[in-house]
């Protein structure tokens, strides 16, 4: 009887940290364009409990360090290379520019621009506001991918007149 | 006249001879081995004697090169001035850091160095002319996170202002797999994952850290000159092939971080060779480096930004956030409301739900149509600055005390001593950890009476994790206990008492000054007869800081082990003496009844409590 109750709290115990530990990874995502980071972002992008998972202070990222790799993606060579930037960028923190887009404001979407030239806070404050106004282009509905909103940045950026004469001539110096 | 001259000859080689072999006695040869050659590689003294490499991989230039750093060097200084210029090119190539530390420690003729272009390039665009040690505070909604977690940010001088988010970080951890059994958890603490560095840009992990996992980073400025950050780099470069084998409490994050640092800038010692490597402690040690940090800075988590901006919403404001999340509806909420509009954006987009999509769309788009472009943050003040990690109580702690208690019906008092490797008590103050959180390893508590000298409990792990359930943080409280404690009529008998928690706090105040916590429970114990059950129970805590320096806590637990039931009862106060002194005093009783009262057992203890770093 002793034993019986052993067996059904151990069981009880394993099953809960089992629970935890196994809990169901998001699905990955299948035929990844752009930098390829989707795979990575969305396997990352929980914030659910994952107690004994090594995954946070582990590595999911399979980026390599180091001069000897070769090309893939968005890098080379482990660095990013650049003329991908932006859409390395986009892809990454696809969700805080969303958001920050629709407010007009914020420390990605000041990244963004600088990345396209918008050096003084002045100019980056201007392409927040852009952003803003052209939000519906930019992101036309809840499903557009990264890639898309880079391409509709890009489109609506060479429409954008006085503002892309603000940022022009500029150029990210470290890409 | 020949033989005086012989003999003087003879007699000024004697002498010479003498004081050569004088000479060789007073300045004995240096071993070829020092201790960054030793540090530079990864050897530590192995249990066998001799050395053993911690580094994996295709990496050494003699077939026993990870176990005879002597061999290792021979080859690698021959290799290095070789007369094959192919050979010579190639090696000093791969070896960037031994090529560096060799010329540096012997003074080899500079035009002896063989260009290496790809390296030159590889570092040329990296641009990196200075070092941050970020600091990502402890974590435990996930276990091996739990001690916080220690990077490096390279700094290029071009990325100004925003574009520093572009600056690349180098990362030591795990590299998991995709497969996990139900093995998965325990392969971190066995060394079965293989530990790498791996170069990632800033903004990627300040969307892990800051983003998902609702982390403070705090960012400190290294005094490191350009010879100082290219030594680190090159390390990384020469060791980019090479693994570790990943121990979650030895060789990780902390202990590798350090090693790079030493590797920098020689003379520090940052703890890399501690038995046991815990990410606060070193970020500690930097911090209290003379001269290593200039300036700190702190990055609050995307959940703290946003908690400090429901905190400015007065009370209607409030209940219109919560009726359009209740709704999911962002019709109600007018353009008049535009920092909830702001809000309930951020929100949304940050709980991240795949039914709130459209929800979330809906918000982004009211608020890309309000007719200012004001956002949630504008005009507000920065929320208040949490104490930073480095003044927080250090890890380890030795408590002298004294306690009474009841043994078998008597009173029994005397001295006791308490001690733990790491790292919090639930009451501590906190800093760069979750507040109200426990995290307790190796830990024992001895007790002396006028007759004899017991444990009253080895603890090998405590944690509790009592993060509130809300709107912004869907966590879940947990607890593990895994302890053997005093039982029974005889002092020195030890019984198990282990336990597995699982439910739910709740905050009352924005301010974390008190929490409640329910939680079911799983446990075995040893009984009073010293039969040891399994158990069903519950336990509530409530938790409380009347004043910065003053925390307690009550606890109440009860659970069957049919057909005994225990109940116990434990009112705590810890009280800040000094930097790194505390006082805690603890009562508790702990009640065994079947169809009557077996035990009774009331324990009053108080110890002070000095911390420290091991």
């Amino acid at each position: 009887m002793r034993k019986k109750h052993l067996v059904l709290v151990l069981a009880l115990a394993l099953g809960l940290s089992l629970g935890i530990v196994l809990k169901p990874q998001p699905a990955l995502a299948a035929g990844d364009s752009g930098c390829g980071l989707g795979e990575i972002i969305i396997q990352k992008n929980s914030k659910g409990l994952q107690i004994l998972s090594w995954t946070t202070n582990g590595i999911l990222l399979t980026q390599p360090l180091g001069i000897t790799f070769g090309t893939s993606g968005c890098s080379s060579s482990g660095l990013v290379m650049n003329d991908k930037q932006i859409e390395y960028f986009v892809e990454v923190n696809h969700d805080d520019l969303s958001r920050e887009m629709a407010q007009g404001q914020g420390e990605k979407l000041s990244t963004l621009a600088a990345l396209h030239g918008c050096k003084s806070p002045l100019a980056q404050a201007s392409f927040a506001s852009w952003t803003r106004l052209n939000y519906d282009k930019l992101i036309p509905s809840s499903t557009t991918k990264p890639a898309e909103m880079v391409q509709n940045l890009e489109l609506n950026w060479q429409a954008s007149g006085e503002l892309q004469k603000t940022c022009a001539g500029a150029t990210v110096s470290s890409l | 006249m020949r033989a005086p001259l012989f003999r003087l000859c003879n007699l000024i080689f004697v002498f010479l001879l003498l004081g050569s072999w004088q000479q060789a006695q007073a300045q004995p040869k240096p071993p070829l081995v020092d201790a960054y050659w030793l540090k530079l590689n990864a050897y530590e003294k192995s249990i066998w004697g001799g050395f053993q490499s911690k580094l994996r991989g295709d990496f050494w230039l003699t077939p026993n090169g990870a176990d005879d750093p002597t061999a290792e060097l021979q080859t690698t200084m021959d290799q290095m001035r070789s007369t094959d210029a192919t050979l010579r090119a190639k090696t000093q190539c791969r070896y960037l850091a031994r090529r560096d530390y060799l010329w540096r420690r012997f003074a080899w003729p500079e035009n002896e160095q063989s260009p290496c272009p790809l390296a030159d390039a590889w570092l040329k665009k990296l641009g990196a002319s200075g070092v941050e040690l970020i600091f990502a505070s402890g974590y435990l909604d996930n276990a091996p996170s739990s001690f916080g977690h220690v990077f490096l940010k390279f700094h290029n001088p071009a990325n100004q202002g925003p574009l520093s988010l572009l600056d690349y970080s180098v990362n030591f951890a795990a590299r998991t797999q995709a497969n996990q059994d139900a093995l998965y958890a325990m392969y971190g603490l066995l060394g079965y994952f293989p530990g790498t560095f791996a170069l990632v840009p800033y903004h990627q992990l300040i969307k892990d850290y800051v983003n998902l996992e609702g982390r403070d980073l705090w960012e400190y400025e290294l005094n490191l000159n350009a010879a100082e950050v290219q030594r680190l780099l090159l390390v990384l470069l020469e060791q980019e092939h090479t693994s570790f084998d990943y121990y979650f409490l030895s060789t990780n994050c902390a202990s590798e971080i350090m090693r790079l640092l030493e590797l920098a800038k020689p003379g520090l010692d940052l703890g890399s060779l501690s038995p046991f490597a815990i990410p606060l402690d070193s970020l500690k040690r930097v911090v209290r480096s003379e001269g290593l940090v200039r300036t700190w800075s702190y990055r609050p988590s995307l959940q703290t930004q946003l908690q400090d901006q429901v905190a400015h919403l007065n009370q209607q404001q409030r209940r219109k956030l919560g009726q359009a999340f209740r709704e999911q509806n962002a019709a109600g909420l007018a353009a008049a409301d535009l920092r909830v509009v702001h809000l309930a954006a951020s929100l949304a987009a940050y709980a991240n739900h795949a039914q709130w999509d459209q929800f979330a769309d809906q918000l982004a788009r009211k608020a890309a149509h309000l007719p200012e472009a004001v956002g949630p943050t504008s005009e507000l003040p920065p929320g208040p600055l949490p104490r930073p990690p480095q003044e927080g109580l250090d890890a380890t702690t030795l408590g002298p005390g004294a306690f009474a208690t009841q043994n078998s019906g008597q009173a029994i008092q005397g001295a006791s001593l308490s001690a733990r490797l790491a790292m919090q008590n639930l009451l501590s103050r906190t800093s760069g950890q979750p507040a109200w959180s426990e995290l307790e390893a190796g830990s024992f508590e001895v007790r002396s009476t006028t007759s004899q000298q017991y444990f009253q409990r080895i603890r090998l792990l405590e944690a509790l994790s009592t993060a509130p359930t809300s709107a912004l943080s869907p966590h879940n409280s947990w607890g593990v206990q895994l302890e053997a404690r005093q039982s029974g009529r005889d002092l020195w008998h030890l019984g198990p008492d282990l336990n597995v928690r699982y439910g739910s706090s709740v905050d009352f105040f924005q301010d974390q000054r008190l929490r409640l916590t329910g939680l079911a429970l799983v446990s075995v114990v040893e009984l009073p007869d010293q039969s040891v059950r399994p158990g069903l129970g519950m336990e509530g805590l409530i938790l409380w800081q009347p004043f910065d320096f003053l925390r307690t806590a009550g606890q109440f637990e009860v659970a069957t082990y049919a057909p005994q039931i225990r109940q116990q009862w434990k009112g705590k106060l810890m009280w800040d003496l000094a930097p790194q002194w505390e006082l805690q005093t603890l009562w508790q009783s702990e009640i065994w009844q079947s169809d009557s009262v077996l035990a009774s057992i009331p324990d009053l203890s108080l110890n002070i409590f000095y911390h420290f770093l091991w």
